[in-house]
């Protein structure tokens, strides 16, 4: 089970949430619309890493706000969550 | 009625309640148990040893263990559709009025054709299916019949589950499994810290072996202490779950618990706990030897508890048999019992007995080659491992014990390594701490006092449990008879040896190519015996042979708990429109789509769905039709950055759109391929209204979403959904105009105050409404918008003054007719993640002149090349056969063999405005290819229609019924 300390709500169940997808890649700027190489990388290449991993959750069942969230593909343990707009990830 | 005597309840002893008589019938025949029986002792009280028939062989087997273990004893409980196959009988509590029946024998368990099988044992040996069979070529249909019939073991219930299952969730600071003594413990000391306690146990009593062995802890009796305890723990706060298995346990804190309510109603438990505690026991191994399998045969420990824990008398005159000195308790209990005790086998040579064997024959260093009988053992022959000297010995009772297992599965699964331990001849935990805590026997500690350091323990059971292994496997290879290792699926010694001399001597493999270890008892009688055995053929140390791999559930979950109350028209919530209230006073037919009951059609007296649809259609463009469009997503963007933030993510230009207008538009995903489409209305100047397809808008809310919070922050925007705030109501055909100015006659909706795909935001007389300009049935069409609780206020109205220009309500099928004669595109048919806008004949819509969500993926080469499969419109040249669902198209009709397919028809109806079959589809390079022949061929319908390829839009292509 995942425990995500929502930044908003406190530590909610995972239930409360959606999965958003690899967060570890900022999307390319779409001033480079045409740069092919920096969208077919944040689209198509994709790490498959265990142990820490950099994901979107979107907390829908609360503050409707999308988070990112370090959490461990083996344990499930979740080291950190933030407010996706915060873009940089919390002191610890 | 009367039912047979207990003939085999011992006068006195056991747990249960002998003043509570409980009436069960098994194979029809009516017998009598008590109160805390299971049915097992029950039917072992009335001298039932023969229970069912084997897997493979048919041959006849008995009862040989007293819980969640038993591979023989397998029965349907109940009948008809609250039937269940498989049920272990040694696990079902007597209830009165309970009714078995005994599986995989035909026409009864004492007389079945089957075990003729057992004669045809050569070719049913290790891997026979993947050797016989095999010829002549195109032989297996045939060979498939039988076996089919012979394969599987029970008969599904022959309806829906008439009960309803039940979840519930749990939370504790701490999870026991396993509430024998070492279980006990734990929560004790759980609750003594102020922790919140779960404690569960498979079987319907806690305190495992405490319930018939002699011991005294704290100055009583076991079973006495256990009550104690149990009462100290409820009183403490512990939650105490009997008859629940923890079957699952492979995330951090997370446990699934079965737990059986009654014999046909049970509840999946999802646990999170801060400390799991495992605590589940070990479990015994019976012996392999030449007809190791007759009723009568038994765990030792098992005759204990029978013994012990439901006062039945399992046999008349008794042998032992153990490489091991936890046996030597059966010899005491079954004297105490006062059944005689014919012989005691210990397999090790030159050993002692730890215990005075009284005037019972001993026989150290000896093993048991041969059993007597049939359907219920007769007797054992006993051979001396030196000399080879023979003795028979008569019984009908046989106990085995060969070893102790720990029971680990739940470690294992949570991904704790196991390291063979040669003593016991089993795996313990590498590290009893990591990744949970293991405790008891479970962790390989069989001395009572050590699991109960807080108590005074006065007891004699043996705490030595080690194992001679060695002396086991020998006896194994003895004789010619079958040697049981596996009962459940009639795997034997020889099909191991043959498994490694065959070269598949990986215990993976041995377990693939025997079967050992794959029945619904997943092996745990059967896996270490295998292990050795296999082992012993391949010349290796068990040790160095690892193990299979444990995976949930532990024991067989019944389908409709992990179902749950989640079955049927509560498996999902579903969404009414706001007009489904008069939409059914009008007679729709409902159709579940996605989450959404939505309207299908409008059936009038005596019309079928065929009909009705014809008439919809045509009464559309004709004279006037509405339609519910309330399903639509709605989203709501304000803000100083709404256009920027829209700009980006459809791919079309709407720098142009002004206040009061509205535009088609495209969404792609970042791949470039077409997400979904839909109408930006302009409302205000930094306030619009986006739509979604119904089946896409939540997955449309979400990125949009995703993209404003997390990537584009700083655009000043925001979101709000307002599907539900506001019902949609289409009006579409010739008369639509005349119908809106009935509703609002102050409302001015000439061609030039309101053109096509522009917008009104007021009243309809005095109803607050949004109404837009736009058409997906190609007629003159309106969208009104009210807040939804006037959808039921405007429905009337518009009926009211519709009726004299032909008004008629029209469903999904009309409306799904009606674009396809349009060839307009829908989500799912022809938006399938697949296409882009070129393909769909929409290129031009793309903006070359701003950047968007999907732009540079989109100039993919593959994208690009000219023969990717467009969207086209199929005719049949016949002018009336129609083009086959789902077909795809070809240069030639169907003949049978391969053909390579130019692409698949997206829609196929019969179009009531055209009189004739029509289709779309996605044909390769298809937008130059008008005019071309074609077949539509279905295989699966065996049908093959020759068809003209026409443009997509069929029914008015340059648009001039809606702009009028």
């Amino acid at each position: 089970m995942i425990v995500i300390p929502c930044p908003w709500c406190g530590p909610r169940d995972e239930s409360e949430f959606t999965y958003g997808g690899d967060a570890s890649r900022p999307m390319p700027s779409l001033k480079n619309g045409n740069d092919q190489a920096a969208w077919h990388g944040f689209v198509h290449q994709r790490e498959n890493p265990k142990g820490p991993h950099v994901e979107y959750w979107y907390h829908g069942g609360g503050c409707e706000r999308w988070l990112r969230v370090e959490r461990d593909t083996i344990t499930h343990q979740v080291r950190w969550a933030s407010d996706a707009a915060a873009k940089t990830e919390p002191e610890q | 009625m009367t039912a047979p005597a207990q003939d085999f309840r011992l006068p006195n002893g056991g747990n249960i309640d002998r003043s509570k008589p409980l009436r069960f019938t098994f194979d029809g025949e009516a017998l009598l148990g008590l109160a805390g029986d299971s049915l097992a002792s029950a039917l072992l009280a009335n001298g039932v040893h023969l229970v069912g028939r084997s897997f493979k062989y048919h041959r006849p087997r008995g009862i040989l263990t007293h819980g969640s273990t038993e591979p023989n004893a397998l029965v349907r409980l109940g009948e008809g559709e609250q039937a269940l196959p498989n049920q272990r009988a040694t696990e079902i509590p007597l209830f009165d009025g309970l009714v078995a029946h005994s599986q995989n024998a035909w026409p009864s368990r004492r007389h079945d054709l089957g075990a003729l099988a057992g004669g045809a044992g050569k070719l049913l040996r290790a891997g026979f299916y993947y050797k016989t069979f095999l010829w002549p070529q195109g032989g297996w249909p045939f060979y498939e019949r039988f076996i089919r019939r012979a394969a599987g073991l029970g008969r599904p219930p022959e309806g829906p589950d008439p009960q309803s299952q039940d979840h519930r969730h749990g939370a504790c600071d701490c999870l026991v499994i396993g509430a024998g003594a070492a279980g006990l413990h734990a929560a004790q000391r759980a609750v003594a810290k102020g922790q919140r306690v779960i404690l569960c146990d498979e079987n319907p009593y806690l305190g495992g072996a405490l319930n018939w062995i002699t011991a005294r802890i704290d100055g009583v009796p076991a079973n006495a202490w256990t009550r104690k305890v149990e009462k100290e723990l409820t009183q403490g706060g512990a939650l105490l779950l009997a008859n629940t298995t923890a079957f699952s346990h492979q995330d951090p804190g997370v446990c699934f618990l079965e737990q059986r309510l009654g014999p046909y109603r049970h509840r999946l438990w999802k646990i999170t706990a801060g400390e799991v505690v495992l605590a589940s026991g070990a479990i015994e191994r019976p012996l392999v030897f030449p007809g190791n399998d007759r009723p009568g045969v038994m765990l030792a420990s098992s005759v204990r508890a029978y013994i012990g824990h439901y006062g039945v008398r399992p046999g008349t005159e008794a042998v032992i048999l153990t490489n091991n000195d936890s046996a030597y308790s059966a010899l005491r209990d079954l004297q105490n019992a006062q059944i005689p005790v014919a012989a005691m086998v210990d397999l090790r040579k030159g050993r002692e007995a730890p215990i005075d064997t009284g005037d019972v024959p001993f026989f150290s260093g000896a093993q048991v080659v041969e059993s007597k009988g049939s359907k219920r053992l007769r007797g054992v022959i006993i051979q001396d491992r030196a000399t080879g000297t023979s003795t028979e010995v008569a019984c009908d009772l046989l106990c085995l014990s060969g070893g102790w297992t720990p029971s680990l599965h739940l470690y294992a699964q949570r991904q704790g390594k196991l390291i063979f331990n040669e003593g016991i001849g089993a795996h313990l935990p590498s590290d009893p701490q990591a990744p949970l805590r293991v405790t008891g026997a479970a962790a390989g500690e069989f001395d009572l006092q050590a699991c109960l350091p807080d108590c005074d323990v006065l007891s004699e059971e043996a705490i030595d449990h080690d194992a001679d292994m060695a002396a086991a496997t020998q006896q194994a290879t003895q004789g010619k008879a079958k040697a049981f290792v596996d009962f459940q699926n009639d795997v034997t010694a020889s099909d191991i040896a043959q498994a490694v001399a065959e070269g598949y001597g990986d215990i993976e493999l041995v377990k693939r190519y025997t079967t050992v270890g794959m029945g619904t008892d997943q092996g745990k009688t059967s896996n270490i015996n295998a292990l050795h055995l296999a082992a012993r053929a391949a010349e290796k140390s068990p040790r160095d042979m690892g193990h299979t791999t444990f995976r949930p559930p532990y024991t067989p979950v019944l389908l409709g708990a992990i179902a749950g109350p989640a079955t049927g028209d509560s498996l999902s919530p579903t969404r009414c429109t706001p007009f489904h209230g008069v939409s059914r006073a009008a007679g729709a037919a409902f159709v579940t789509t996605g989450t959404w009951l939505y309207p299908r059609y409008y059936p009038q007296k005596g019309e079928d769905m065929a009909r009705s649809i014809s008439r919809e259609v045509r009464n559309t463009r004709e004279n006037v039709g509405m339609v519910d469009m309330s399903s639509l997503g709605k989203i709501d963007v304000q803000g100083r950055d709404a256009l920027a933030f829209l700009e980006r993510v459809y791919c079309n230009n709407l720098a142009g759109l002004k206040v009061g207008r509205l535009r088609y538009s495209l969404m792609l995903r970042p791949d470039g391929l077409l997400f979904d489409d839909g109408t930006v209305a302009r409302l205000g100047e930094n306030h619009y209204v986006v739509t979604a397809t119904t089946a896409r808008s939540g997955a449309v809310w979400h990125d949009l979403e995703k993209l404003r919070q997390a990537h584009w922050p700083d655009l000043d925007v925001k979101l709000t959904s307002v599907t539900d705030h506001w019902a949609s109501l289409a009006i579409a055909g010739p008369k639509a105009r005349a119908l809106l100015d009935g509703l609002a006659p102050d409302f001015d909706t000439s061609n030039e105050a309101f053109p096509m795909a522009s917008l009104c935001l007021g009243r309809l007389g005095d109803l607050p409404a949004r109404v837009y300009r736009v058409s997906f049935s190609g007629e003159l069409g309106y969208e009104i918008n009210v807040p939804a609780g006037y959808a039921p206020t405007l429905w009337h109205r518009l009926m009211a003054v519709g009726q004299p220009l032909g008004l008629m309500p029209y469903g999904l099928e009309a409306l799904d007719i009606m674009r396809i004669e349009k060839g307009h595109i829908s989500v799912g048919t022809e938006i399938d993640g697949r296409t882009t806008p070129a393909d769909l004949g929409l290129a031009r819509m793309v903006s070359a002149k701003k950047p968007f969500i999907g732009q540079a993926l989109l100039q993919r080469r593959a994208l690009q090349e000219k023969n990717r499969r467009q969207l086209v419109g199929l005719r049949p040249l016949d002018g009336i056969t129609p083009l086959p669902m789902g077909a795809h198209i070809t240069d030639a009709p169907w003949n049978g063999r391969s053909q390579e397919s130019q692409g698949y028809l997206t829609a196929s109806i019969e179009s009531p405005t055209l009189g004739h079959p029509i289709a779309l589809a996605l044909l390769a390079g298809g937008h130059g290819r008008h005019g071309e022949r074609v077949w539509a061929v279905s295989p699966v319908a065996s049908q093959s229609v020759e068809a003209e390829v026409v443009s997509p839009h069929f029914f008015d292509p340059e648009g001039g019924r809606m702009r009028v």
